[in-house]
């Protein structure tokens, strides 16, 4: 009985529809998380008859046809690119981004990540680095006997220099933009990586067209928002029942089948 | 006696597609811009003896059709730029490798190229049938509910909206597509929703009572075929004990 099958579908695309959610949720307090949303769509359908089919020698047509659909598959699990709320931290290495745009990180290997977490640390040898220790890039060098590190709307680091009068600049942080943001690749660590789904990456300095601005002493909260993913989780687990009960319905028809020879 | 064990068969086979087809709403009822589809049952009636009045004995039942419902799903807000929801009639046309194919699933996003594409990565059409190209540096796509896309207050282009005049002659493909008989041409007036997506259309109660329905009247057709069984045991009992 196909029913069977179909209903599994139904049942798995939901399971993967809660484990999205689940990931959402406990990402909540993740610095610069960006929600993710499970998407369906059908699966192939099995024309019995096309509509449009000549039905008689007459030449009638049969107005709808017969297809039997196999059930849903989960067509991509996708990112959602929405600004988070930003919270004030009060710390000069926090960075948020306000508007397009995510920070380039240097990886151990020599790859290059991208991040829109600017929870930013100095590290011994004086240089900007993530949480991990990754080099944010272009590499801002910090002088030791720095007093205050400012960080303008648009990127300029700017450094206040013990027995100096005025803030010396240091570097400038960059920013980068894609033409798929959400086509970027999830890494773990807050970090994502280019894929041939994103395009290549373009650097701009912050503020300019198209890019966001830097605010220091903030970060961006995740855009997870709690009440959504709550009542999304509801129609999941409701619909993972409905499934289960069309699997009941066919196993009892079967049953029939089995019991109508006594 | 055969007679009543086929037209309960009939029944039977009928009923079981009916249970793939109602599978089938139930499982895509969180499917975005889905359609829900339902069997229509028909009496296939055959002449089984004709040295009498010549009236149909024996009826059977056939399901000459599938139907889609293409009544329109709850329009819900997701808050996102290339998300779109039609209001009333229409499809969005999609360019794939088998042809033009149409959805009502309006949840698009930009490729790495910067063309309109589904989640699928086929192109998204406008009302010319050609392709939609994005400039991810021009700021946000803002649509006008003509379908209209603006960047910076200029037209990028405006999103194609098709209609069917049958929809009954729509086939489903998958991947929440559809495909016409012929090329479909561009709905002159069409809403067009920024930020909203359409919902499945399935109603899930009425899957669940179609469910109950499904189920009892397999269980009668079950058991007509088994009364029928029974009377053909109690003919050959009854026979050869005469004998």
């Amino acid at each position: 009985m196909k029913s069977l099958s179909i209903a599994a579908t139904g049942m798995l695309a939901q399971q993967r529809n809660v484990e999205v959610i689940s990931n959402n949720i406990a990402n909540l307090n993740t610095v610069g998380y960006k929600r993710q949303r499970a998407e369906f769509q059908d699966l192939l359908y099995q024309t019995i008859e096309r509509p449009g089919a000549i039905s008689s020698s007459t030449g009638t047509v049969t107005p709808n046809g017969i297809q039997i659909g196999a059930g849903v598959k989960t067509g991509s699990v996708y990112r959602i690119i929405e600004q988070g709320a930003v919270t004030a931290t009060g710390n000069d290495f926090d960075l948020a981004v306000s508007g397009k745009g995510l920070f380039r990180i240097e990886l151990p290997d020599g790859r290059e990540a991208y991040t829109r977490a600017g929870n930013f640390a100095v590290s011994a040898d004086g240089r900007i680095v993530t949480s991990d220790g990754y080099e944010v890039l272009p590499g801002v060098a910090v002088p030791e006997d720095v007093l205050d590190v400012s960080v303008s709307e648009d990127g300029v680091v700017e450094a206040q220099i013990a027995g100096q009068q005025d803030p010396r600049e240091i570097g400038r942080l960059e920013l980068v933009v894609f033409f798929n943001e959400s086509g970027l690749e999830a890494i773990g660590d807050n970090l994502l990586l280019e894929t041939p789904a994103s395009g290549e990456p373009i650097i701009g300095n912050p503020g300019d067209d198209g890019f966001g601005r830097i605010l220091q002493g903030y970060l961006e909260n995740a855009n997870v928002d709690p009440v959504q993913e709550i009542t999304t989780l509801i129609a999941a687990q409701r619909a993972y029942e409905m499934n289960a009960r069309v699997i009941e319905t066919s196993d009892e028809m079967l049953s029939i089948n089995a019991n109508l020879r006594q | 006696m055969e007679n009543a064990i086929v037209a309960g068969l009939s029944k039977q086979i009928v009923l079981t597609r009916a249970l793939e087809t109602t599978a089938n709403n139930v499982a895509n009822q969180t499917t975005a811009g889905f359609k829900a589809d339902h069997v229509a049952f028909a009496e296939y009636l055959r002449v089984i003896d004709a040295r009498s009045s010549g009236d149909p004995l024996v009826s059977l039942v056939s399901d000459p059709d599938t139907y889609t419902d293409f009544g329109a799903g709850a329009i819900e807000q997701t808050f996102r730029d290339l998300d779109f929801a039609i209001e009333g009639e229409g499809l969005f046309g999609v360019e794939t490798a088998a042809g033009v194919r149409y959805t009502r699933d309006g949840r698009f996003s930009v490729n790495a190229f910067g063309e309109l594409v589904t989640r699928s990565g086929e192109l998204v059409l406008d009302n010319g049938g050609s392709p939609i190209l994005i400039d991810p540096e021009a700021g946000p796509v803002i649509a006008t509910s003509e379908g209209e896309l603006q960047q910076q207050g200029a037209s990028v282009a405006r999103i194609g909206v098709f209609a069917p005049e049958d929809a009954r002659l729509l086939r489903k493909t998958g991947d929440n597509l559809f495909a016409a008989p012929a090329e479909l041409d561009a709905a002159p007036i069409v809403r067009v929703r920024q930020g909203f997506t359409e919902t499945s259309n399935v109603n899930p109660v009425a899957a669940m009572t179609d469910l109950i329905e499904i189920m009892r009247a397999y269980e009668q057709a079950a058991q007509l075929t088994d009364i029928s069984n029974n009377l053909a045991r109690r003919a050959v009992d009854t026979l050869s004990e005469r004998a």
